[in-house]
């Protein structure tokens, strides 16, 4: 195996113990154990603020600053994918007409 | 009798649960053909994306993981990432915790696995008067159907993208995925703030070592929101007028 593919074995196993344990803690420790005040708000838009900065930097990835304000904006797949998602989701109010059509706007523009 | 009886009132339970998350299938399907997509064409063998669908069984986790993976992340920032892309799963296993009690852990367990998004939505606008074998037998049929309809749709999508042509960068299609969840979790000012905030952080910070920009970004969303929460109380508090 090589190191690699090891890596991602271990990513997966650390995801499995993470996503295990979040799933069953409190089925297994006393429910008083939950986070209160401002520890509780804070987790409340933890994973909203997460997202957000894991997606964003991934959808500019192939824009550089010289870029801005210039057509190769639109043109790119990555940004223009995800500005007709969020569109078509205020407008629709459906996940998934957001996710088909940023889907098709990709791979229109996808070169090759 | 009686506990023919109680059988089927568990199997009545079971399938009005089924019933219930059913018209959630087939996108829940279609979801999981492009995360199982996003998984092989981001560098992962077929085994691999198929251990992690089965094992890990969450696509925020999965497809999360996937940019970090590429980018060569730490384990470190990887597992604190994917921790608070997760945290939900906390407030659902406390929402099910007083109807499992008393459960053989493994069982415990195996409904702690199968919790998911759709199947407690369901669950916690469903009315509680029912014994607590009869809502176990729901929560089930919340959930079951989910994992079924995601794992075979997970490994449509694996199956398809191991055989059919495309790029590296089709991965991107499993952004697109976490991006519609994103914007449906942006419901109300404050929340729009917050992912300005991450992200225009994050963004700055993309070239940072040891994935500083993306702690940077979750520190400011995160901030940003219990700022105007605070100001948004000390509006409401009643003003003390002057005799």
């Amino acid at each position: 195996m090589s190191d690699a593919d090891l890596r991602v074995w271990l990513v997966i196993a650390l995801l499995t113990v993470i996503v295990v344990v979040m799933r069953n803690v409190f089925l297994f420790v006393p429910r008083s154990w939950q986070p209160r005040g401002l520890l509780q708000q804070a987790l409340r838009y933890a994973p909203l603020a997460a997202l957000s900065a894991l997606v964003a930097p991934e959808i500019l990835s192939n824009l550089q600053p010289q870029d801005l304000g210039s057509a190769a904006l639109l043109a790119d797949p990555r940004l223009a994918s995800a500005l007709v998602l969020i569109v078509v989701i205020q407008l629709s109010g459906s996940p998934f007409a957001g996710i088909a059509a940023g889907m098709l706007v990709f791979l229109i523009l996808l070169p090759g | 009798m009686a506990l023919e009886h109680r059988d089927a009132l568990r199997r009545l339970r079971f399938w009005a649960g089924v019933g219930q998350v059913g018209p959630a299938v087939p996108g829940l399907f279609s979801w999981g053909v492009v995360s199982g997509i996003a998984l092989v064409k981001s560098g992962l063998t077929v085994a691999q994306a198929t251990g992690m669908t089965l094992i890990v069984f969450s696509g925020t986790a999965q497809l999360a993981a996937l940019p970090m993976i590429a980018s060569g992340a730490s384990y470190l920032l990887i597992a604190f990432t994917i921790a608070l892309t997760n945290l939900r799963f906390l407030v659902y296993s406390a929402s099910i915790s007083a109807d499992l009690r008393g459960l053989r852990w493994p069982l415990r367990a195996l409904l702690g696995y199968l919790t998911t998004d759709n199947g407690i939505a369901i669950y916690q606008m469903s009315d509680r008067a029912d014994r607590a074998r009869q809502r176990v037998a729901f929560i089930l049929g919340c959930n079951l159907p989910v994992w079924v309809s995601w794992q075979i749709g997970s490994l449509l999508g694996i199956a398809a993208a191991a055989v059919l042509p495309g790029t590296a960068e089709l991965s991107y299609l499993g952004l697109l995925a976490v991006l519609a969840i994103v914007v449906q979790m942006t419901r109300s000012r404050l929340a729009v703030w917050t992912v300005i905030a991450a992200a225009v952080c994050a963004v700055l910070g993309a070239d940072w070592p040891m994935g500083g920009g993306m702690m940077a970004g979750i520190a400011a969303g995160v901030g940003v929101a219990l700022a105007l929460e605070r100001v948004a109380q000390r509006g409401k508090r009643p003003r003390e007028t002057p005799p």
